[in-house]
């Protein structure tokens, strides 16, 4: 008895426990459909980042941080010729109009000049903020000619409207210091290219202002986000007259465009791939039996989720998304066991039934056990999502694998008796020369290995997202006006208090002044220092001071004596200037418009302080950060390019493993299962020939390869492989069973079903399509003639005979 | 924030000169509402203003009491230019809810937005408030007593504590037509006050479109 004959023995010992087998059968894909609706999704794309260095999560935790990642910017533009102050009053009309429940927050501007609080705030607390530099500034300035200036322009203005309350900053400051404090507060600015005016952002040409709304609406959830948008386009329609142009950019955005994308191209797609699978079926099988095949594979699906659940926490949307398209090849098992069993070819039903089910088994079970230890080595991947994704196929394959080869059978058994229609398969024909076939495929083949050199990796998660030409307008028009706020890289200085990331945060402030050029540095460094700066600061403050308070007070008097100001005019300046009561601290910082911005830079985690720092992203910044992490330790850089590169070598690393991994594991379980050399390297033609020819043609077009190609290449694999085992079975052994049927129909329905995702305009969707179309598109027909063509070639039994035909059974 | 309050006061109205000492008795209240009647209806004849001012500024930062120089114009019912000609020039237009301001040569204008600018806004608010005569929207946030009545004089004391800390009161001294205001005085908390006299006034005058 060969190992095989398992299932001839199984079959047999069914046979009198039919009943018992489908109601078994049917409890278990029953429990598993009814279980999916308490299944715990989860939709977060943590899973798919390597877990296995704690950089990854650390760094995307963070990039969450950046301060507009869950804000709605709002650009309102006029008209060339327009007035700018109209722009505001708009500006601030809509503002006022953006109320909850959608928006709980809008902001124009920083709103400092309206909080006079801030100039006195700086005043008092310049000693503790100007820094060695500021003070040789204001030496330059203490030249007798500024001062009687300055002490004119201090005269003048308390005749003016704002004379009143400008009197106090006159006795306080009357050189004007607080203006070194002032551009200390442009450090804070994090929109490069707003300069304020009116308490609003406005951009360099005066003809854009920049409304920034927060909002309660999850970036998630895709109805909420539908209707706050649509709230705000009724608003603008109600408010922004003709002439000014309104743009909005939010991640809301985005997830409105995917959701509606999605929606709309699985209409399409599964229209397309309903009818294809349908057109297919009647054309290929002309039975109602042959629905047996898909039950075996939505059950499959159903039993794989289910025990997935059992074992994880909280199931993968990706998991599901991906293992639906991995699941794909689970129907060439059973249509392999359909295709030998079909109705109208058994005549002796007890007898030949389990003969061929002995028979057949050989190839389904080389082919299931193949693919789920390829699959098994997902299970080291260092993406977690990946890893579920293992177990899930594993298991579906599994299931597919013992419908297939136990359950399938009864099933056909018991629904026969009726008059059966006949299958359309593939016949003898007259045949290409091998030597043509062979030439042909090489040619081919090499053609596309060497194309496949130039195949780019995309690594970057957000460029998988769809994002049509009007958003891409308008990201392009905002970065273009208002510079890559939204884009920019992140430095985090991190201490275990908020003293020690201070200091951390000092250093790098003063590093990046020192050596980053002209880069924009965004950082609360100058208007937050340490403790410890604020002591050097102060100390600096004092000395510079007492060398020369007298001389500037002896200047004052006099030059103020002669404009008319009292001789105790400047009494309480000359006082400050001994120095503050205290220090600044971050709990006491709450000054409007400045208190915003240092909550979100700030960050409070895990017991910890990060404190954030923003340059812009460019490969200069990032070299230099890498350069120097001794110079400046304790700070994290973080940008969405850098993490994107760390995400692309770490995926196409866990990639190369993979498939070398996979490759060694067939090619051993090949040989293991044929012996012979030339059989396994066959087996390998459908997978070799799918997977270059998907490179080669990608690398042609210029599509870069993504995760989701990643995925879809195991599809190919692990189809591409039973291909190989299934007509190398047919052609080296006395084996009889419409294995090319099969194949052809596996391929075809596997390539109209998850091909016709190359119609979808979503780029995820359209990735797998892409892939599936190319790979299997290749890995079928490689299979069917290259395969029996090698055979041929030296006269192997088994091989097709020289005429073949199509035609019905 | 709190010194804006001071500011609600400086500009009142246009408006002749004379300060006199304050009477200390205050009007009985029947003839107080007469007052108000009388200015309200002379005010409600009033469609522009034009006219110069003196600002007398008595603060303890100056060692003198100098006198700047300046002009102002009013239409009804939202447009005021107050310009300040010497020792420097400098002011606002505003026009309804836009403006203007400009600091030296006054071609050189910067427009805001009424609402953002709180001083500004406040000024405006009351000088429009008492071209009005719209005492019940006075009333709200002062005690208002009729010092006399040839000229009419009041004094208005801040009912704020938050204000009663910047300013004690201001004085009102209306034309001997009561169709407005011939001179203000403005006492601060800390004892600082500030003299506005007004000069050559012109009731109902035509103006020039682009002064506003």
């Amino acid at each position: 008895m060969s190992g095989f004959d398992i299932f001839r023995h199984l079959y047999n010992l069914f046979l009198r426990r039919r009943l018992a087998l489908f109601l078994v059968a049917a409890a278990l894909i029953i429990i598993s459909v009814a279980s999916l609706k308490y299944i715990r999704l989860s939709e977060d794309i943590k899973s798919m980042l390597p877990d296995n260095r704690k950089d990854f999560s650390i760094d995307y935790e963070l990039l969450q941080h950046a301060p507009f990642t869950r804000k709605i910017i709002i650009n309102l533009k006029i008209a060339s010729g327009g007035d700018v102050g109209e722009l505001i009053r708009v500006a601030d009309h809509l503002a006022d109009a953006m109320t909850p429940p959608f928006f709980t927050r809008v902001i124009a501007g920083p709103a400092v000049s309206q909080d006079m609080d801030i100039y006195n705030w700086l005043i008092k607390n310049l000693p503790n903020l100007a820094t060695d530099k500021d003070l040789e500034g204001i030496k330059a300035d203490l030249t007798t000619e500024n001062i009687r200036n300055q002490l004119s322009d201090d005269y003048n203005s308390l005749f003016s409207h704002e004379g009143w309350y400008l009197k106090n900053y006159i006795k306080s400051d009357p050189l004007n210091l607080k203006a070194v404090g002032i551009k200390k507060l442009s450090s804070l600015n994090i929109i490069p290219n707003a300069r304020l005016q009116d308490n609003h952002f406005i951009s360099a040409d005066g003809k854009n202002v920049l409304l920034i709304a927060e909002t309660n609406v999850d970036i998630t959830d895709a109805g909420g986000s539908e209707e706050m948008l649509s709230r705000l386009n009724n608003l603008s329609e109600g408010i922004v007259p003709q002439g000014i142009e309104m743009s909005v950019l939010s991640v809301h955005n985005y997830t409105v465009v995917n959701a509606d994308m999605i929606k709309d191209d699985l209409f399409v797609v599964l229209t397309i791939s309903s009818l294809s699978i349908i057109i297919l079926f009647i054309f290929f099988l002309r039975t109602w039996k042959a629905l047996l095949v898909l039950l075996i594979s939505f059950s499959s699906f159903a039993i794989a989720l289910f025990s997935v659940s059992l074992i994880y926490k909280t199931v993968s949307a990706i998991t599901i998304g991906f293992g639906s398209v991995l699941l794909g090849l689970s129907d060439d098992l059973s249509l392999h066991v359909y295709f030998a069993l079909r109705p109208g070819k058994i005549k002796n039903k007890t007898d030949d039934m389990s003969a061929i089910i002995a028979e057949v088994s050989r190839p389904v079970l080389f082919g299931g056990v193949i693919t789920i230890c390829a699959f098994s080595l997902l299970m080291f991947s260092a993406l977690p999502g990946q890893r579920q994704l293992g177990a899930f196929s594993i298991i579906g394959v599994l299931a597919s694998l013992a419908m297939s080869l136990i359950l399938l059978p009864h099933m056909m058994q018991a629904s026969s008796g009726g008059k059966d229609a006949h299958s359309f398969i593939l016949r003898e024909r007259r045949r290409t020369h091998p030597a043509i076939t062979i030439a042909i495929w090489i040619l081919l083949l090499t053609g596309c290995a060497w194309q496949a050199r130039h195949i780019s990796f995309n690594g970057n998660l957000n460029a998988l997202n769809f994002v049509p030409e009007k958003l891409r307008a308008i990201e392009l028009a905002m970065s273009e006006t208002w510079g890559n706020f939204r884009g920019q890289a992140m430095i985090f200085s991190e201490g275990k208090d908020m003293e020690s990331a201070l200091e951390i945060n000092d250093n790098l402030f003063r590093y990046l002044k020192q050596n980053a050029g002209d880069a924009d540095v965004t950082s609360i460094a100058s208007i937050l220092p340490s403790i410890k700066t604020q002591k050097a600061n102060r100390e600096a403050w004092t000395s510079f001071w007492s060398d020369r308070k007298d001389e500037i007070r002896r200047t004052m008097e006099e030059e103020g004596r002669r404009l008319g100001f009292s001789g105790n005019a400047f009494e309480a300046f000359f006082l400050s200037l001994n120095g503050p009561a205290s220090f600044i601290r971050a709990e006491d910082l709450s000054l409007s418009g400045i208190k915003d911005i240092l909550d979100s830079m700030i960050i409070h985690s895990d017991g910890k302080i990060s404190i954030l720092t923003m340059v812009p992203d460019t490969p200069e910044i990032k070299a230099l950060i890498a350069r120097d992490q001794d110079i400046i330790p304790g700070v994290r850089f973080v940008s969405q390019s850098y993490f994107s590169e760390m995400i692309r070598k770490a995926i196409g690393h866990d990639f190369i493993r993979f498939i070398i991994g996979a490759f060694s594991l067939i090619v051993l379980l090949l040989a293991f299962l044929f012996r012979n050399m030339k059989k396994v390297l066959l087996s390998l033609v459908p997978v070799v020939t799918g997977i270059i020819f998907m490179f080669g043609v990608m690398s042609l077009i210029h599509i870069p390869f993504n995760i989701f190609n990643i995925i879809s290449t195991i599809l190919i694999i692990g189809l591409g492989v039973d291909y190989g085992i299934f007509m190398v079975c047919k052609c080296s052994e006395d084996y009889e069973h419409d294995t090319d049927t099969a194949v052809l129909l596996s391929g075809l329905t596997t390539i109209t079903g998850f091909g016709s995702l190359i119609c979808a305009r979503h780029p995820a969707l359209h990735s797998i399509g892409v892939t599936v179309l190319l790979g299997i598109g290749a890995a079928v027909p490689s299979a069917m003639f290259v395969i029996p063509a090698f055979f041929k070639g030296k006269g192997n039994r088994g091989g097709y005979p020289d005429e073949r035909a199509i035609s019905n059974e | 924030m709190k010194q804006l309050i001071l500011i609600t006061i400086i500009l009142l109205m246009p408006f002749n000169a004379l300060c006199q000492e304050p009477q200390d008795a205050a009007a009985p209240s029947s003839d107080k509402t007469q007052a108000f009647a009388r200015i309200r209806k002379a005010a409600s004849s009033v469609r522009t203003l034009a006219g110069e001012f003196t600002q007398e500024k008595h603060l303890d930062i100056l060692k003198n009491a100098p006198v700047s120089k300046g002009r102002f114009f009013y239409k009804t019912p939202d447009c005021l230019r107050w310009e300040v000609l010497e020792p420097a020039s400098m002011g606002f237009i505003v026009k309804g809810d836009k403006g203007k301001r400009w600091k030296g040569r006054s071609d050189n204008m910067q427009a805001f937005d009424l609402k953002k600018e709180p001083v500004i806004r406040i000024i405006s608010n009351q000088v429009f408030a008492w071209a009005r005569a719209d005492f019940e929207q006075l009333e709200s946030g002062y005690d208002i007593t009729v010092l006399g009545y040839s000229p009419v004089i009041l004094k208005l004391v801040p009912l704020s504590v938050t204000e009663k800390k910047y300013l004690a009161f201001i004085m009102l001294i209306f034309s001997a037509t009561e169709d407005y205001v011939n001179a203000i005085e403005i006492r601060e908390a800390g004892g600082d006050y500030t003299k506005i006299n007004f000069i050559d006034m012109v009731i109902n005058g035509p103006l020039q479109e682009d002064i506003f």
